[in-house]
Protein backbone atom coordinates (compact mmCIF):
# COMPACT_ATOMS: atom_id res chain seq x y z
CA UNK A 1 0.00 0.00 0.00
CA UNK A 2 2.74 2.72 1.05
CA UNK A 3 5.04 1.31 -2.08
CA UNK A 4 1.50 2.33 -4.12
CA UNK A 5 0.95 5.62 -2.49
CA UNK A 6 5.03 6.51 -3.05
CA UNK A 7 4.83 5.08 -6.86
CA UNK A 8 1.56 7.55 -7.25
CA UNK A 9 3.64 10.34 -5.38
CA UNK A 10 6.38 9.99 -7.81
CA UNK A 11 4.24 9.85 -11.08
CA UNK A 12 2.69 13.31 -9.84
CA UNK A 13 6.16 14.95 -9.25
CA UNK A 14 8.36 13.66 -12.65
CA UNK A 15 5.31 11.94 -14.97
CA UNK A 16 4.87 15.09 -17.09
CA UNK A 17 1.26 14.48 -17.79
CA UNK A 18 0.03 12.69 -14.75
CA UNK A 19 1.54 15.81 -13.10
CA UNK A 20 0.05 18.49 -15.50
CA UNK A 21 -2.96 16.75 -15.14
CA UNK A 22 -3.02 17.04 -11.30
CA UNK A 23 -1.92 20.37 -11.06
CA UNK A 24 -4.58 21.73 -13.86
CA UNK A 25 -7.51 19.37 -11.16
CA UNK A 26 -5.67 21.40 -8.48
CA UNK A 27 -5.84 24.47 -9.60
CA UNK A 28 -9.01 26.01 -8.34
CA UNK A 29 -8.54 24.56 -4.90
CA UNK A 30 -5.27 26.07 -4.59
CA UNK A 31 -6.62 29.03 -5.74
CA UNK A 32 -9.11 29.18 -3.38
CA UNK A 33 -6.85 28.41 -0.65
CA UNK A 34 -4.28 31.43 -1.81
CA UNK A 35 -7.27 33.78 -1.36
CA UNK A 36 -8.65 32.52 1.60
CA UNK A 37 -4.81 32.41 3.49
CA UNK A 38 -4.42 36.07 2.11
CA UNK A 39 -7.65 37.69 2.87
CA UNK A 40 -6.92 35.79 6.68
CA UNK A 41 -3.22 37.27 6.81
CA UNK A 42 -4.86 40.89 5.08
CA UNK A 43 -7.66 41.39 7.97
CA UNK A 44 -5.49 43.28 10.34
CA UNK A 45 -4.19 45.64 7.89
CA UNK A 46 -7.68 46.03 6.35
CA UNK A 47 -8.30 49.28 7.94
CA UNK A 48 -4.68 50.73 6.50
CA UNK A 49 -5.87 49.21 3.10
CA UNK A 50 -9.43 50.94 3.15
CA UNK A 51 -7.32 54.51 4.01
CA UNK A 52 -4.95 54.05 1.06
CA UNK A 53 -7.84 52.90 -1.18
CA UNK A 54 -9.38 56.11 -0.14
CA UNK A 55 -6.93 58.01 -0.80
CA UNK A 56 -5.73 56.41 -3.97
CA UNK A 57 -9.49 57.56 -5.28
CA UNK A 58 -9.47 61.02 -4.26
CA UNK A 59 -6.15 61.00 -5.85
CA UNK A 60 -7.44 59.64 -8.93
CA UNK A 61 -10.13 62.15 -8.84
CA UNK A 62 -7.87 64.91 -8.33
CA UNK A 63 -5.82 63.67 -11.65
CA UNK A 64 -9.27 63.35 -13.62
CA UNK A 65 -10.17 66.69 -12.67
CA UNK A 66 -6.71 68.29 -13.75
CA UNK A 67 -6.78 66.48 -16.67
CA UNK A 68 -9.77 67.88 -17.52
CA UNK A 69 -8.76 71.49 -16.52
CA UNK A 70 -5.93 71.06 -18.59
CA UNK A 71 -8.09 69.62 -21.75
CA UNK A 72 -10.04 72.52 -21.62
CA UNK A 73 -6.93 74.87 -21.08
CA UNK A 74 -5.57 73.29 -24.65
CA UNK A 75 -8.94 73.82 -26.37
CA UNK A 76 -9.38 77.70 -24.96
CA UNK A 77 -5.53 77.99 -26.39
CA UNK A 78 -6.36 76.26 -30.11
CA UNK A 79 -9.21 78.12 -30.46
CA UNK A 80 -7.61 81.76 -29.50
CA UNK A 81 -5.22 80.76 -32.29
CA UNK A 82 -8.06 79.79 -34.65
CA UNK A 83 -9.44 83.02 -33.61
CA UNK A 84 -6.74 85.06 -34.25
CA UNK A 85 -5.66 83.39 -37.60
CA UNK A 86 -9.57 84.06 -38.68
CA UNK A 87 -9.52 87.77 -37.97
CA UNK A 88 -5.84 87.74 -39.93
CA UNK A 89 -4.16 90.52 -36.91
CA UNK A 90 -2.71 89.96 -33.67
CA UNK A 91 -4.13 92.59 -32.14
CA UNK A 92 -7.83 91.46 -31.44
CA UNK A 93 -9.17 90.98 -27.69
CA UNK A 94 -10.46 87.47 -27.16
CA UNK A 95 -13.53 88.04 -25.01
CA UNK A 96 -16.03 84.66 -23.49
CA UNK A 97 -19.73 84.58 -23.99
CA UNK A 98 -21.00 85.04 -20.60
CA UNK A 99 -24.70 85.37 -21.00
CA UNK A 100 -27.32 85.01 -24.52
CA UNK A 101 -30.42 87.63 -24.78
CA UNK A 102 -33.91 85.17 -23.86
CA UNK A 103 -36.00 87.67 -25.75
CA UNK A 104 -36.48 86.21 -29.36
CA UNK A 105 -36.57 89.45 -31.45
CA UNK A 106 -33.34 90.34 -29.57
CA UNK A 107 -30.35 88.17 -30.46
CA UNK A 108 -27.73 89.50 -28.01
CA UNK A 109 -24.64 88.23 -26.22
CA UNK A 110 -23.21 89.55 -23.43
CA UNK A 111 -19.09 89.43 -23.55
CA UNK A 112 -16.72 89.58 -20.39
CA UNK A 113 -15.18 92.08 -21.83
CA UNK A 114 -15.84 95.95 -22.37
CA UNK A 115 -14.39 99.46 -22.23
CA UNK A 116 -11.81 99.06 -20.11
CA UNK A 117 -10.09 96.51 -22.10
CA UNK A 118 -10.38 98.23 -25.49
CA UNK A 119 -13.70 97.00 -26.48
CA UNK A 120 -15.91 100.07 -28.37
CA UNK A 121 -19.09 100.33 -30.22
CA UNK A 122 -18.63 98.89 -33.45
CA UNK A 123 -16.15 96.56 -32.66
CA UNK A 124 -16.46 93.17 -34.48
CA UNK A 125 -16.65 89.99 -33.20
CA UNK A 126 -15.84 87.13 -35.20
CA UNK A 127 -15.11 83.33 -34.27
CA UNK A 128 -13.18 80.40 -35.95
CA UNK A 129 -15.61 80.40 -38.67
CA UNK A 130 -16.61 83.49 -39.38
CA UNK A 131 -18.52 87.01 -38.24
CA UNK A 132 -20.47 86.96 -34.98
CA UNK A 133 -21.90 90.18 -35.32
CA UNK A 134 -21.29 93.85 -33.90
CA UNK A 135 -20.52 95.45 -30.43
CA UNK A 136 -23.13 97.71 -29.49
CA UNK A 137 -23.21 98.76 -26.09
CA UNK A 138 -19.83 98.86 -24.03
CA UNK A 139 -19.94 99.01 -20.60
CA UNK A 140 -16.59 99.05 -18.48
CA UNK A 141 -16.35 95.06 -17.84
CA UNK A 142 -19.26 94.05 -20.67
CA UNK A 143 -19.72 94.21 -23.91
CA UNK A 144 -23.27 93.34 -25.82
CA UNK A 145 -23.42 92.11 -29.57
CA UNK A 146 -26.28 92.18 -31.58
CA UNK A 147 -26.04 89.13 -33.38
CA UNK A 148 -25.96 88.91 -37.39
CA UNK A 149 -29.07 87.46 -36.99
CA UNK A 150 -30.72 89.80 -34.77
CA UNK A 151 -33.50 91.99 -36.94
CA UNK A 152 -31.69 95.04 -37.12
CA UNK A 153 -28.50 93.45 -38.02
CA UNK A 154 -27.22 94.89 -41.48
CA UNK A 155 -23.79 94.60 -42.90
CA UNK A 156 -22.80 94.90 -46.85
CA UNK A 157 -21.65 92.09 -48.31
CA UNK A 158 -20.80 90.49 -51.15
CA UNK A 159 -20.57 86.83 -53.22
CA UNK A 160 -17.00 85.73 -53.16
CA UNK A 161 -17.13 84.19 -56.14
CA UNK A 162 -18.81 86.51 -58.33
CA UNK A 163 -18.54 89.85 -56.19
CA UNK A 164 -21.90 90.27 -56.41
CA UNK A 165 -22.46 93.22 -53.83
CA UNK A 166 -25.66 93.51 -51.37
CA UNK A 167 -26.69 93.76 -48.00
CA UNK A 168 -26.92 90.95 -45.55
CA UNK A 169 -30.14 91.63 -42.92
CA UNK A 170 -31.35 89.48 -39.92
CA UNK A 171 -34.38 87.67 -39.70
CA UNK A 172 -36.94 88.15 -37.04
CA UNK A 173 -37.35 84.50 -37.24
CA UNK A 174 -33.60 83.48 -37.38
CA UNK A 175 -30.97 82.99 -40.40
CA UNK A 176 -29.76 86.05 -42.90
CA UNK A 177 -31.22 87.31 -45.77
CA UNK A 178 -28.75 88.72 -48.67
CA UNK A 179 -31.49 91.76 -50.22
CA UNK A 180 -30.64 94.19 -53.03
CA UNK A 181 -29.53 91.75 -55.57
CA UNK A 182 -30.44 91.74 -59.11
CA UNK A 183 -32.66 89.78 -60.83
CA UNK A 184 -30.56 87.85 -62.67
CA UNK A 185 -27.61 88.09 -60.10
CA UNK A 186 -24.48 85.94 -60.49
CA UNK A 187 -25.46 83.85 -57.11
CA UNK A 188 -25.71 80.28 -55.92
CA UNK A 189 -26.65 77.73 -53.41
CA UNK A 190 -22.85 76.78 -51.47
CA UNK A 191 -21.68 80.75 -52.32
CA UNK A 192 -19.85 81.87 -49.71
CA UNK A 193 -21.07 85.80 -48.54
CA UNK A 194 -18.39 88.15 -47.20
CA UNK A 195 -18.12 91.24 -45.98
CA UNK A 196 -17.72 94.15 -48.35
CA UNK A 197 -15.74 96.39 -46.14
CA UNK A 198 -18.71 99.43 -46.57
CA UNK A 199 -19.84 101.27 -43.90
CA UNK A 200 -17.15 101.35 -41.48
CA UNK A 201 -17.04 98.43 -38.93
CA UNK A 202 -16.55 95.53 -40.91
CA UNK A 203 -13.33 95.14 -42.64
CA UNK A 204 -13.06 93.57 -46.11
CA UNK A 205 -13.12 89.67 -46.48
CA UNK A 206 -14.28 88.52 -42.99
CA UNK A 207 -16.58 85.39 -44.06
CA UNK A 208 -20.91 86.15 -43.41
CA UNK A 209 -22.19 82.94 -44.37
CA UNK A 210 -23.17 80.45 -46.72
CA UNK A 211 -26.01 80.74 -49.15
CA UNK A 212 -29.00 78.01 -48.96
CA UNK A 213 -31.58 79.41 -51.22
CA UNK A 214 -32.15 81.86 -54.10
CA UNK A 215 -35.43 83.06 -54.77
CA UNK A 216 -35.90 85.37 -57.64
CA UNK A 217 -38.93 87.60 -58.72
CA UNK A 218 -39.23 88.33 -62.16
CA UNK A 219 -41.73 90.77 -61.96
CA UNK A 220 -40.28 92.93 -59.07
CA UNK A 221 -36.43 92.18 -61.02
CA UNK A 222 -34.78 91.37 -57.70
CA UNK A 223 -33.68 88.51 -56.10
CA UNK A 224 -33.30 87.23 -52.42
CA UNK A 225 -30.56 84.81 -51.25
CA UNK A 226 -31.36 82.84 -47.76
CA UNK A 227 -27.80 83.26 -46.03
CA UNK A 228 -26.99 80.56 -43.09
CA UNK A 229 -24.33 82.39 -40.67
CA UNK A 230 -20.58 80.44 -41.09
CA UNK A 231 -20.30 81.60 -37.44
CA UNK A 232 -22.36 78.55 -34.58
CA UNK A 233 -24.36 81.71 -33.20
CA UNK A 234 -26.31 79.41 -31.12
CA UNK A 235 -23.06 77.51 -29.37
CA UNK A 236 -20.78 80.38 -28.97
CA UNK A 237 -17.83 80.21 -26.21
CA UNK A 238 -15.04 82.86 -26.97
CA UNK A 239 -15.43 85.34 -29.79
CA UNK A 240 -12.41 87.26 -30.58
CA UNK A 241 -13.20 91.52 -30.80
CA UNK A 242 -11.44 93.64 -33.62
CA UNK A 243 -11.26 97.15 -34.20
CA UNK A 244 -14.05 98.97 -36.00
CA UNK A 245 -13.24 98.58 -39.46
CA UNK A 246 -10.18 96.44 -38.54
CA UNK A 247 -8.11 99.54 -37.83
CA UNK A 248 -5.34 99.67 -35.23
CA UNK B 1 -40.44 85.94 -4.84
CA UNK B 2 -38.44 83.08 -4.94
CA UNK B 3 -40.75 80.98 -7.15
CA UNK B 4 -39.97 84.07 -9.86
CA UNK B 5 -36.43 84.03 -9.05
CA UNK B 6 -35.96 80.76 -9.91
CA UNK B 7 -37.74 81.04 -13.29
CA UNK B 8 -35.53 83.83 -13.99
CA UNK B 9 -32.10 81.60 -13.68
CA UNK B 10 -33.72 78.84 -15.37
CA UNK B 11 -34.81 80.87 -18.53
CA UNK B 12 -31.14 82.48 -18.76
CA UNK B 13 -29.59 79.22 -17.94
CA UNK B 14 -31.90 77.18 -20.71
CA UNK B 15 -31.21 81.06 -23.39
CA UNK B 16 -27.23 80.34 -23.05
CA UNK B 17 -28.12 76.46 -23.85
CA UNK B 18 -31.15 76.64 -26.69
CA UNK B 19 -29.98 78.27 -29.62
CA UNK B 20 -33.73 78.57 -31.09
CA UNK B 21 -35.26 81.12 -28.71
CA UNK B 22 -38.72 81.21 -30.65
CA UNK B 23 -38.87 77.54 -29.48
CA UNK B 24 -37.94 78.26 -25.56
CA UNK B 25 -40.76 79.13 -23.69
CA UNK B 26 -40.54 82.94 -21.87
CA UNK B 27 -40.02 81.31 -18.13
CA UNK B 28 -39.53 84.91 -16.30
CA UNK B 29 -43.15 85.71 -17.69
CA UNK B 30 -44.28 82.66 -16.78
CA UNK B 31 -42.66 82.82 -13.53
CA UNK B 32 -43.90 86.37 -12.76
CA UNK B 33 -47.41 85.00 -13.52
CA UNK B 34 -47.80 81.94 -11.15
CA UNK B 35 -46.09 84.48 -8.90
CA UNK B 36 -48.36 87.06 -8.87
CA UNK B 37 -51.84 84.74 -9.35
CA UNK B 38 -50.78 83.02 -6.04
CA UNK B 39 -50.14 86.16 -4.01
CA UNK B 40 -51.70 89.17 -5.96
CA UNK B 41 -51.51 91.96 -3.28
CA UNK B 42 -47.54 91.65 -3.72
CA UNK B 43 -47.57 92.37 -7.92
CA UNK B 44 -44.95 95.08 -7.70
CA UNK B 45 -42.01 93.67 -6.98
CA UNK B 46 -41.80 90.68 -9.14
CA UNK B 47 -42.77 92.62 -11.52
CA UNK B 48 -40.25 95.56 -11.14
CA UNK B 49 -37.62 92.27 -11.25
CA UNK B 50 -38.83 90.56 -14.30
CA UNK B 51 -38.99 94.27 -16.19
CA UNK B 52 -35.53 94.48 -14.68
CA UNK B 53 -33.90 91.23 -15.97
CA UNK B 54 -35.23 91.56 -19.60
CA UNK B 55 -34.63 94.88 -19.97
CA UNK B 56 -31.05 94.25 -19.59
CA UNK B 57 -30.71 92.04 -22.86
CA UNK B 58 -32.79 94.34 -24.47
CA UNK B 59 -31.14 96.44 -27.44
CA UNK B 60 -33.80 98.28 -28.66
CA UNK B 61 -37.41 99.38 -27.26
CA UNK B 62 -36.26 98.99 -23.86
CA UNK B 63 -38.45 101.22 -22.16
CA UNK B 64 -41.50 99.50 -23.96
CA UNK B 65 -40.45 96.13 -22.69
CA UNK B 66 -39.86 97.22 -19.15
CA UNK B 67 -43.28 99.20 -19.08
CA UNK B 68 -44.76 95.96 -21.13
CA UNK B 69 -44.02 93.60 -18.10
CA UNK B 70 -44.98 96.44 -15.30
CA UNK B 71 -48.60 96.82 -17.20
CA UNK B 72 -48.56 92.64 -17.57
CA UNK B 73 -47.86 92.64 -13.80
CA UNK B 74 -50.51 94.69 -12.97
CA UNK B 75 -53.80 93.09 -15.48
CA UNK B 76 -52.23 90.18 -14.41
CA UNK B 77 -52.63 91.06 -10.46
CA UNK B 78 -56.91 92.44 -11.49
CA UNK B 79 -57.45 89.59 -13.21
CA UNK B 80 -56.40 87.42 -10.01
CA UNK B 81 -58.65 89.49 -7.82
CA UNK B 82 -61.51 89.45 -9.50
CA UNK B 83 -61.91 86.00 -10.93
CA UNK B 84 -60.23 82.62 -9.43
CA UNK B 85 -56.78 81.68 -11.00
CA UNK B 86 -55.63 78.78 -9.19
CA UNK B 87 -56.31 76.69 -12.02
CA UNK B 88 -53.23 75.70 -13.49
CA UNK B 89 -54.93 75.78 -17.12
CA UNK B 90 -56.23 79.62 -15.99
CA UNK B 91 -52.32 80.67 -15.15
CA UNK B 92 -51.44 79.21 -19.04
CA UNK B 93 -53.92 81.02 -20.94
CA UNK B 94 -52.73 83.91 -19.10
CA UNK B 95 -48.84 83.45 -19.43
CA UNK B 96 -49.71 82.38 -23.15
CA UNK B 97 -52.15 85.63 -23.84
CA UNK B 98 -49.31 87.76 -21.80
CA UNK B 99 -46.48 86.10 -24.10
CA UNK B 100 -48.54 86.79 -27.31
CA UNK B 101 -49.16 90.55 -26.38
CA UNK B 102 -45.59 90.99 -25.44
CA UNK B 103 -44.20 89.79 -28.42
CA UNK B 104 -46.90 91.23 -30.87
CA UNK B 105 -46.47 94.67 -29.63
CA UNK B 106 -42.59 94.46 -30.73
CA UNK B 107 -43.64 92.79 -33.81
CA UNK B 108 -46.36 95.30 -34.66
CA UNK B 109 -44.11 98.27 -33.96
CA UNK B 110 -41.29 97.19 -35.87
CA UNK B 111 -43.91 95.99 -39.17
CA UNK B 112 -42.37 92.54 -38.81
CA UNK B 113 -44.38 90.24 -40.49
CA UNK B 114 -44.60 86.77 -42.18
CA UNK B 115 -46.50 83.43 -42.05
CA UNK B 116 -43.26 81.71 -40.90
CA UNK B 117 -42.81 84.04 -37.91
CA UNK B 118 -46.67 84.10 -37.07
CA UNK B 119 -46.30 80.59 -36.46
CA UNK B 120 -43.46 80.81 -34.21
CA UNK B 121 -45.01 84.00 -32.91
CA UNK B 122 -47.77 81.53 -31.96
CA UNK B 123 -45.65 78.62 -30.73
CA UNK B 124 -43.98 80.71 -28.37
CA UNK B 125 -47.02 81.82 -26.61
CA UNK B 126 -47.74 78.06 -26.49
CA UNK B 127 -44.93 77.06 -25.13
CA UNK B 128 -45.00 79.96 -22.74
CA UNK B 129 -48.05 78.71 -21.49
CA UNK B 130 -48.15 75.47 -21.32
CA UNK B 131 -44.93 76.23 -19.10
CA UNK B 132 -46.67 78.70 -16.40
CA UNK B 133 -49.32 75.39 -16.50
CA UNK B 134 -46.34 73.29 -15.09
CA UNK B 135 -45.14 75.69 -13.27
CA UNK B 136 -48.08 76.68 -11.56
CA UNK B 137 -48.63 72.81 -10.95
CA UNK B 138 -45.88 72.74 -9.34
CA UNK B 139 -45.97 75.44 -7.12
CA UNK B 140 -49.77 74.29 -6.06
CA UNK B 141 -48.05 70.89 -5.00
CA UNK B 142 -45.76 72.97 -3.10
CA UNK B 143 -48.50 75.04 -1.23
CA UNK B 144 -50.84 72.20 -0.60
CA UNK B 145 -50.52 71.09 3.10
CA UNK B 146 -49.46 67.86 3.63
CA UNK B 147 -51.99 65.06 4.41
CA UNK B 148 -49.70 63.81 7.31
CA UNK B 149 -50.33 66.88 9.30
Amino acid sequence: MSMLALASFAALFFHQPVRSAALTVFRLPLTVLKGGVTVIAGLPRLPTIVREHEALRSELIRQQLEAARLREALRQARQAAALTEAGGVERGLVAAVIGRSALPTQHTVLLDRGARDGVQPDSVAIDAEGVVGRVIEAHPATALVMLLTDPESRVAGLVERSRETGLLIGRAQGGNEFVYLDVHADIEVNDRIVTAGLGGAFPKGLVLGTVTRVDRDERAGSAVAVVAPAARLGRLEEVLCLPPGGAP
Amino acid sequence: MRLLLSCLFLHWALANLWPAPWWLPDLTLAGLVVAIVNAPHRWAAPSLAAAAATAVWTVRDTGLIFLSLLAGGWTVRVCAEQWDLSDPRAKAVLAAAAAAVLQGVVLWRHGWWSWPLAGMWLMHAGVTGAAAGIIGSLAADRRAPSPLV
